[in-house]
């Protein structure tokens, strides 16, 4: 495992089925850019894209990866529009083999770090609980574990990220260091903490900038609880989903237009930071050439003075 | 702050200090945070619909929205006074920066102008001390053609007192003196237009005097009278040689009888009666009339 501190920036990818497709076109952006990745964290379908980011070895080939699969996903998709045939996609055996087929296990021990998140699984009675409570009180459910990939045994990673990645309540769990665990999104659930992996890439390399790819346009996630660190957040405008059926819908048009909304988002933002930096970079640049010049000036100035001054006492003599 | 508080300030980087630069984290977040509030706004206002409302009513769904976009605004308020104290302070102390810029360039301006008046007085100066130094070289030039006239004065009558034209004629000694002097350093010096005119006339009232004193000691040697005869003036001594006085024809052959009287006796005399002689030449004369006439004829005409 790397942890490669020239690499600049953290990223964080949330859950949200297909709508996972959107950080597709949000990574292609920025590897058009240039940023490279430090560490990275995902949960739910944002934990399969973090696991293809942390084994490929440039962002540009992640972005290409990911491309593929979210293509391939469309491609695989059932005609038919019902959301409940699409689930499918989100089976455990369906992710395990996308995850087989298009990362490398050992990659991970190369690559940079990787954190997934992770919910404890508890019965189903206190599940149905826990929804009822953190539905209509302020009762919260508790944080999400986060693991680092690279400290699991090799057979254990693969587990973390499925079971990150299935769909909770269809596709149960797995067991990983002798505990059960099911989709981190679960985590925090009121704050979007669990479902916003940003607390371990923060804490891990709190330098950098951090980036949060959010595929919730009003994601309750909140940056400001992160005051020491520099955060861009990347969120849908327009909103990816009417309604709650569009988390399993693969269809092609569906992940062709969050890919592309993906990328067109990423771009906005970046072009928006990058033009208001650059603008006062140039005042910056400015000022300084500003001071620059006067400094000169002024030396120059005094140097004339000194010299007239000796000749008006030449004068005098 | 006053300019010079200015020039200090700049001087010792304490501008930098005064405007600490804008860290990357607060120009992302005035960037992102709007960017935020506008996709959860966004959200905000497509959940329009009946249910919809009271649903996210009831699950507090609404609130925490409106928090968000709360606290992003706040956020991004609170990051844009950042940024635009940021500007104001650089706009004013760039204004006395620029303020600074022009005293120091009027400043230049006008040590340039003073320089430029020295430079003018300067040349002046020198003009007047080139003027100056050319009017002593002239005058240098002058004193040194006075000094050489006036050793060349000296240095005839001294020949002549001393005897080398003994064997002459008492015209014919002040003659040749006088012919000696007018193409030697003294001829240079009175023909010279640029000389003064009062040394000059100084100079030819000397060689008059010199001449007359001279002549009277010669005259007193040989005759016994102040005011001998035309001939007696003109008469060589018997043991004179022929050379010397075909010498003197010839330094006289240019005079004419009405020119140069008496320089044009020289070539007659021996051949002539005195009273055949110019009109304008006295049978008896004394040494002032012949000096002011030989003189009179090799310095003065032309």
């Amino acid at each position: 495992m790397k942890n490669r501190s020239d690499k600049n920036y953290n990223l964080v990818l949330c859950g949200g089925g297909a709508l996972g497709a959107f950080q597709a076109g949000v990574i292609k952006a920025f590897s058009e850019i240039g940023v490279s990745i430090g560490c990275v964290s995902g949960a739910s379908i944002g934990a399969l894209n973090a696991a293809v980011v942390a084994s490929s070895s440039t962002l540009k080939h992640a972005a290409n990866t990911l491309e593929s699969i979210w293509m391939s996903l469309a491609e695989k998709s059932p005609d038919a529009s019902s959301a409940v045939l699409q689930t499918g996609l989100l089976s455990k055996n369906n992710i395990k083999r996308i995850i087989c087929n298009f990362c490398d296990n050992s990659a991970f021990d190369k690559g940079i770090s990787f954190y997934v998140s992770l919910y404890p699984k508890e019965s189903s009675i206190t599940r149905f609980v826990e929804l009822i409570t953190t539905s209509f009180t302020d009762e919260d459910t508790p944080e999400s574990d986060y693991l680092l990939i690279q400290e699991l045994a090799p057979e254990d990673r693969i587990k973390a990220i499925v079971a990150s990645a299935c769909l909770p309540w269809f596709y149960g769990s797995e067991k990983i260091n002798g505990k059960i665990y099911t989709d981190g999104g679960q985590g925090r659930f009121h704050s979007r903490k669990g479902n916003t992996p940003a607390e371990p890439v923060i804490k891990n390399n709190r330098e950098s900038t951090t980036i949060v790819a959010h595929l919730e346009s009003d994601s309750p996630w909140n940056r400001f609880d992160y005051t020491d660190s520099t955060i861009i957040e990347i969120r849908p405008i327009p909103p990816l989903s009417k309604d709650f059926t569009d988390i399993f819908d693969f269809t092609k048009n569906k992940i062709l237009s969050y890919m592309s909304q993906g990328y067109d988002n990423t771009m906005k933002t970046m072009t928006k930071i990058a033009d208001f930096m650059n603008s006062l970079n140039y005042l910056d640049s400015v000022f300084s050439k500003q001071i620059e010049i006067s400094k000169e000036l002024n030396s120059s100035s005094l140097k004339v003075e000194n010299a007239m001054q000796k000749i008006k006492n030449l004068k005098r003599t | 702050m006053n300019e010079r508080d200015i020039a200090k300030t700049i001087t010792n980087n304490e501008i930098l200090k005064i405007i600490p630069a804008l860290n990357q984290k607060v120009i992302v977040d005035l960037v992102n945070s709007i960017n935020v509030a506008k996709s959860t706004i966004n959200v905000q206002s497509v959940r329009n619909p009946f249910f919809t409302r009271i649903f996210d009513s009831i699950t507090g769904i609404s609130a925490k929205r409106q928090k968000s976009i709360n606290a992003n605004l706040a956020n991004g308020l609170d990051n844009i006074t950042n940024v635009v104290s940021y500007l104001i302070k650089i706009a004013g102390v760039s204004g006395k920066v620029i303020n600074n810029i022009s005293k120091s360039l009027t400043n230049v301006n006008n040590n340039l102008s003073l320089l430029a008046n020295f430079s003018y007085q300067t040349r002046k100066l020198f003009e007047e001390l080139n003027d100056r130094q050319e009017m002593l070289e002239k005058k240098i030039n002058q004193v040194d053609y006075e000094n050489k006239a006036d050793r060349h004065i000296t240095q005839e009558f001294d020949a002549w007192a001393a005897g080398r034209y003994d064997n002459f004629s008492l015209s014919a000694r002040l003659y040749t003196t006088l012919e000696n002097l007018n193409w030697g350093d003294f001829g240079s010096y009175l023909r010279n237009p640029t000389f003064d005119g009062v040394v000059k006339e100084r100079f030819l009232r000397q060689i008059v005097d010199k001449s007359v004193i001279q002549l009277r000691l010669d005259l007193s040697k040989i005759f016994t009278t102040n005011c001998p005869t035309v001939k007696e003036w003109y008469q060589f001594p018997e043991e004179t040689l022929i050379d010397a006085k075909s010498a003197l024809l010839y330094l006289s052959e240019y005079a004419t009888e009405k020119d140069r009287p008496f320089i044009h006796a020289f070539s007659v005399i021996d051949r002539l009666p005195a009273s055949k002689l110019s009109s304008e030449i006295p049978r008896f004369f004394k040494p002032q009339r012949i000096v002011q006439a030989m003189a009179e004829e090799v310095l003065s005409k032309k």
